[in-house]
């Protein structure tokens, strides 16, 4: 296992500029997350690293060795692709097999044999060595890619969003498998999803890519409770956090259209006018509350539900436990925790 | 605005049951999700609803009127597809106007209910733009302007969020359920997500294999599974289920592992399973409070989630129970720990006929 | 015909005859189907509906003849006959189901009721696209296209036939269907023969060693020298057409998937450049060709035909090839790559067995062109590496004409390509459609 850098990575497909300056380091054996939307250059980023595509400036190092001139076989490097990654017309066994048969590797049919064997045995595949991929569900088929990475003990792990084609239920199952190889493994892993309970469960770091550029890297803790833009502040949180357009007025904050006031949260001066962040499990509901607002959707998710209280002409979302007894068009009083409040400038960077 | 009526309604391709006989009633201005996984039979029976799916066997009533073999046109709902399937030469101004068209409205209906319609989805900007130059969010609210426009008796929507990203679909979901309130429309919803489903539905049919596996609130659905598979899929995760040997007010799960019955579901327990036999305990993760008493388990995993953390633990086996947590509970690999169970929220199932185990309400 | 004065020819009274027939067998079993009853009783109630339909057509043309004489519109008689047996026979089929008894019938009640048909819809369809006079007429277009599809194959019948006709029964007028089959034709396509006078034929017919083709040309006073110039000119096609084939698919193949895969720069411009070539007729330039070929020594050789068809097939075969590649996702090889294969063995491995139904096709075509070739052939060769197009027809000398061995010698070169279109079938819709549309 290796440790991976990017330093000033930038890459351009015609007039389209897919990668601006992106650089972080991965330590060996760590989990690190690419998180962002569709089309902010993750899929690129890892495509750099396994040497699949060349990048106009920058540089890629393992273990500090400048690597960016290397072919992807001389990188060792293991890719998980989000589809179209086994061969239909051959076996599982085959399939698991053709990463060890090539002729950097030189290894004996026994020994392929009994790697092959084992990595199935450690993804529970092992009664499927016989069948064609063609032949098998979603989450079977994903568990073969899998083991394709696995069976060559690379030196980094690239993922590219594998679990995003599977069924709700077999996601979950097959995270909560992928973060327990990781850990017990300790296989230095980059994991490219857009998904961000995904991030937020697996990784170590995260690393939130925008348009090419890289907005913030820090740990899910950092990342969920420290956000540096409005961006990053709403990728992550279900619900969405809340973000309201507020004044500055004397010593208090009025969100703007609404009857919402709060006291200044403590930190840095804020301008007469910003972005006000709110997390709904911060949007406490109960009698002693000292805002208002009226029920106008009420969603439940069964272990807890989402309540949204319009007040104005603005919706702050609030999460409560359990099934709630409100209906639309109820008055309720909730109070917001001035403690965890989040302010941004108009341009979205935080204060 | 409808009242849609199933009877008996049924599918078969060739040998294949794609749809075993379903009973249903939707209500006027009721919000009803068809859940399950793929395959399920669900699109089927949402199809065979508007008429692009021929019935092998029932009959379909809409307000009363025997709609089993009138054409789609003829039924007088509208259908919103997962893949928006909008007329990519066409301004987003003209795919609304479409329908209306077809039904031969004159010039002045047709830009008034479009305006109308714009506002409400909050789309006038882009009224005059081609489709292939809008966001997905956009397009779906397109397709639904288009599906509005037309004022029908029902709305069927086959997975409109799935080709959606993960940001637009929270927006979206509430978009649609405060649109059905506003407009009192009576709509039927196919959805693989049930997340969606709990969020959306008045009520939920579950359906699996082509059968219904309950029909229900999302309050019922959640708290009172009627069988395994229910349990198992509402909630991400699913309902912790472990099997153990009851006897004697006790289910023992494995050798180093018995939990106490509680005391109101005792007599229910002795009557289905004839004073002792296999059962399966069932509990949510969020019945499950990790503490220094309680059932033993190893973590095998941990999620932390921004606002709660998910312990999953392993009791032996590969077998894994979902624990909820605190935010601040941390928790590494292979730390022993004890879980105990609130006695209000388990469950019980019976492990032959898969069904749930009814425990009578005592007055 | 049968004595009726029926002013058709006989082959078209045969031909509505089984068409009629036809179209009762076909959608009876649907109508029957869709009232409930079992599908066999219906083709054979529609064919009877059908034998009904065909012989009032007879009687209804006989009977409008003298109208049509005298409008002098002689088509006119035949078209209202058809259209009046046409709606003899689908009332026939509906009142059809009048005289089966009661136990015949499947059907569920509720279904019935409700105005749908009265069997069970067990396949995939709209509500509007299941009733019985829709797929009806479904039926009675896949009946036309079935007869239209026999009428264009009679030529090819017809040629068969001719080629095992002695030379009397081949040049009969009217054309004779009944005949007496001989070797004649083959055997005249296959060998030299000398003419012998009345007295070498009675010293011939004495001779001990004659095989069966001796006697059947002793018949008409011929001694068999030896082999005909056929047999070779087949084997030039063969070779010619098999070699400029693989050549063709080879470095289309590899060419297709450097178009696919890599940047090349004025790609778009190289492929327009490609596609040109088919854009004029091939004819237009023999004679530029047939003058470098001299200067260059390659006239009449068998590697001056290959280089030729070659070439020509490279255009195709760049284009298909190109389609099928850029179906097979990238993926496939950039895991081969990361896994440590260049990307030679990645193609080998990999783009080759993915494409297989793309070669597959494209080897059809190319090999159907250089095999049917004629223009080039006749100009560009002379007698060692002729092919057979140009030979056969060279057959056709002043005087007698041998036309069961021009028919003979057309069958024979007809054979291998019929036999391997037939086989490689379900990958040529593919290749037609450029696997727009999965068949198999």
């Amino acid at each position: 296992m290796s440790d991976v850098a990017l330093q000033n990575i930038t890459k351009r497909f015609k007039d389209v500029t897919a990668l601006d300056d992106v650089s972080f380091s991965i330590k060996d054996g760590e989990f690190f997350v690419l998180l962002g939307p569709t089309g902010a250059g993750k899929t690129t980023t890892l495509r750099v690293l396994a040497g699949l595509e060349k990048p106009d400036a920058g540089a890629v190092l393992f273990d500090g060795v400048n690597i960016t001139d290397f072919t992807p076989a001389d990188r060792d490097v293991a890719f998980v692709f989000q589809q179209y990654s086994l061969y239909p017309t051959r076996t599982v066994y085959q399939n698991l097999a053709f990463p060890l048969r090539s002729p950097l590797r030189k290894w004996p049919k026994d020994r392929i044999d009994r790697r092959v064997k084992e990595v199935a045995e450690k993804l529970r595949i092992t009664h499927l060595l016989e069948r064609k991929t063609a032949n098998l569900s979603g989450g079977e088929m994903q568990r073969v890619s899998l083991g394709r990475a696995l069976v060559r003990s690379p030196r980094v792990f690239l993922m590219d969003e594998p679990l995003s084609n599977l069924d709700a239920k077999l996601r979950e199952a097959l995270r909560i498998e992928l973060q327990h190889l990781q850990k017990t493994e300790r296989s230095t892993t980059l994991f490219v999803t857009h998904d961000q309970v995904e991030a937020l469960t697996m990784a170590d770091r995260i690393a939130v890519l925008n348009q090419g550029r890289i907005v913030q890297i820090g740990t899910p803790d950092d990342i969920y409770d420290r956000p540096v833009t409005t961006f990053v502040a709403q990728l992550v949180g279900i619900p969405r956090i809340n973000l309201l357009p507020a004044t500055r007025e004397n010593g208090t904050l009025l969100v703007e259209d609404s009857a919402l006031r709060l006291g200044l949260p403590e930190g840095p001066t804020v301008p007469p006018r910003f972005l006000l962040g709110i997390r709904p499990e911060d949007v406490r509901l109960g009698a002693g509350g000292d805002q208002r607002g009226e029920v106008v959707l009420t969603e439940p998710l069964g272990v807890e539900t989402v309540i949204h209280i319009q007040s104005g002409k603005q919706t702050v979302l609030s999460i409560v436990p359990g099934i709630t007894a409100l209906k639309i068009g109820d008055t309720i009083s909730f109070s917001i925790v001035r403690e965890r409040l989040h302010c941004f400038d108009l341009d979205g960077a935080r204060l | 605005m409808a009242t849609i009526e199933l009877q008996r309604v049924e599918k078969k391709f060739g040998d294949l049951h794609a749809v075993k006989p379903i009973d249903l009633t939707i209500h006027d201005g009721e919000f009803v999700v068809l859940l399950g996984p793929s395959g399920c039979g669900k699109t089927t029976t949402l199809r065979m609803i508007s008429g692009l799916e021929a019935v092998t066997g029932g009959r379909i009533l809409l307000n009363n009127r025997d709609v089993t073999w009138a054409h789609p046109s003829e039924r007088d709902i509208a259908f919103v597809f997962q893949f928006f399937a909008l007329y990519s030469h066409m301004s987003v101004r003209q795919n609304i106007a479409f329908p209306l068209q077809a039904q031969g409205e004159s010039r002045e209906t047709i830009r008034q209910r479009v305006a109308e319609v714009a506002r409400l989805l909050e789309i006038g900007h882009v009224l005059e733009a081609k489709p292939g130059s809008l966001s997905g969010g956009d397009r779906q609210r397109v397709a639904l302007a288009r599906a509005l426009v037309r004022r029908p008796a029902a709305f069927l929507m086959d997975e409109p969020l799935g080709a959606l990203d993960a940001e637009f679909r929270e927006t979206m979901r509430a978009e649609i359920k405060r649109l059905h309130i506003e407009q009192h429309a009576t709509s039927v919803y196919v959805t693989h997500d049930q997340i969606e489903a709990m969020a959306m539905g008045d009520r939920i049919v579950v359906m699996s294999d082509a059968v219904v596996q309950q029909v229900g609130t999302p309050a019922q659905v959640y708290h009172d599974p009627a069988n395994l598979f229910v349990a198992r899929f509402i909630g991400s995760p699913g309902m912790n289920l472990l099997t153990g040997h009851y006897a004697g007010g006790t289910v023992r799960v494995r050798e180093n592992m018995t939990y106490q019955v509680p005391g109101d579901w005792v007599p229910a327990l002795d009557r289905a399973l004839d004073g002792e036999g296999e059962v399966i305990l069932g509990f949510r993760p969020e019945a499950a409070a990790v503490n220094s008493e309680g059932l033993p388990a190893t973590v095998y995993a941990t999620d932390l989630l921004g606002g709660y953390t998910m312990l999953h633990l392993e009791i032996g086996d590969h077998e894994i129970v979902h624990a909820r947590a605190g935010r601040e509970t941390h928790y590494s690999i292979g730390t022993p720990v004890r879980f105990a169970l609130d006695p209000a929220m388990v469950r019980f199932f019976d492990p032959k006929t898969e069904k749930a185990i009814v425990r009578e309400v005592t007055a | 015909m049968f004595g009726l004065d029926i002013p058709l020819p006989d082959f078209w009274i045969v031909y509505f005859f089984l068409f009629w027939v036809l179209v009762g067998a076909t959608t009876g079993p649907v109508i029957f189907r869709h009232k409930g009853y079992p599908a066999l009783l219906g083709i054979v109630v529609g064919a009877g509906g059908g034998v009904i339909s065909g012989a009032l057509f007879m009687l209804l043309l006989v009977a409008f003849k003298p109208i049509a004489d005298l409008l002098d519109r002689p088509m006119l008689g035949v078209l209202i006959s058809i259209a009046l047996s046409a709606a003899i026979i689908l009332a026939l089929l509906t009142f059809a189901r009048r005289f089966v008894p009661e136990a015949a019938r499947e059907t569920t009640p509720e279904v019935a009721a409700a105005g749908g048909p009265r069997a069970p819809v067990t396949y995939s369809a709209r509500v509007d696209k299941v009733h019985p006079t829709w797929q009806s007429l479904q039926a009675i277009r896949a009946s036309v296209v079935a007869m239209l599809a026999a009428l264009t194959l009679i030529p090819v019948i017809w040629m068969a036939m001719t080629a095992f006709k002695s030379y009397p029964d081949a040049v009969a007028s009217p054309p004779k269907v009944a005949f007496d089959p001989t070797m004649e034709g083959v055997i005249t396509l296959l060998t030299r023969r000398r003419q012998m006078t009345d007295a070498q034929k009675a010293e011939y017919e004495l001779r001990e060693d004659l095989n069966w083709a001796d006697r059947v040309m002793l018949k008409s006073g011929q001694a068999i020298l030896g082999q005909s110039d056929y047999v070779k000119r087949l084997r030039n096609s063969l070779i010619i057409a098999s070699i400029s084939t693989v050549l063709s698919v080879t470095l289309g193949l590899l060419s297709a998937y450097a178009f696919s895969r890599f940047r090349v720069p004025g790609k778009g411009d190289l492929l327009f450049f490609i596609l040109s070539t088919r854009m004029l007729p091939p004819v237009v330039v023999t004679i530029p060709i047939f003058l470098m070929y001299r200067e260059l020594g390659w006239y009449d050789t068998h590697g001056g035909l290959i280089a030729l068809y070659t070439a020509f097939n490279l255009s195709f075969s760049v284009w298909l090839l190109k389609g099928f590649i850029d179906e097979i996702p990238k993926e496939y090889e950039e895991a081969a790559l990361v896994d440590g294969y260049t990307r030679l063995q990645a193609f080998i491995r990999i783009v080759i067995p993915e494409a297989v139904t793309g070669i597959a096709a494209t080897t059809v075509f190319c090999f159907i062109f250089a095999w049917n070739e004629y223009a080039f052939a006749l100009m560009l060769t002379a007698d060692k590496a002729r092919t057979a197009p140009p030979h056969i027809p060279s057959m056709v000398g002043s005087g007698l004409v041998e036309w069961a061995a021009i028919a003979a010698g057309s069958l024979f070169f007809l054979i291998p390509v019929v036999i391997v279109t037939f086989a490689l079938r379900k990958y040529l819709l593919r290749g037609v459609t450029f696997g727009a549309i999965r068949q198999g």
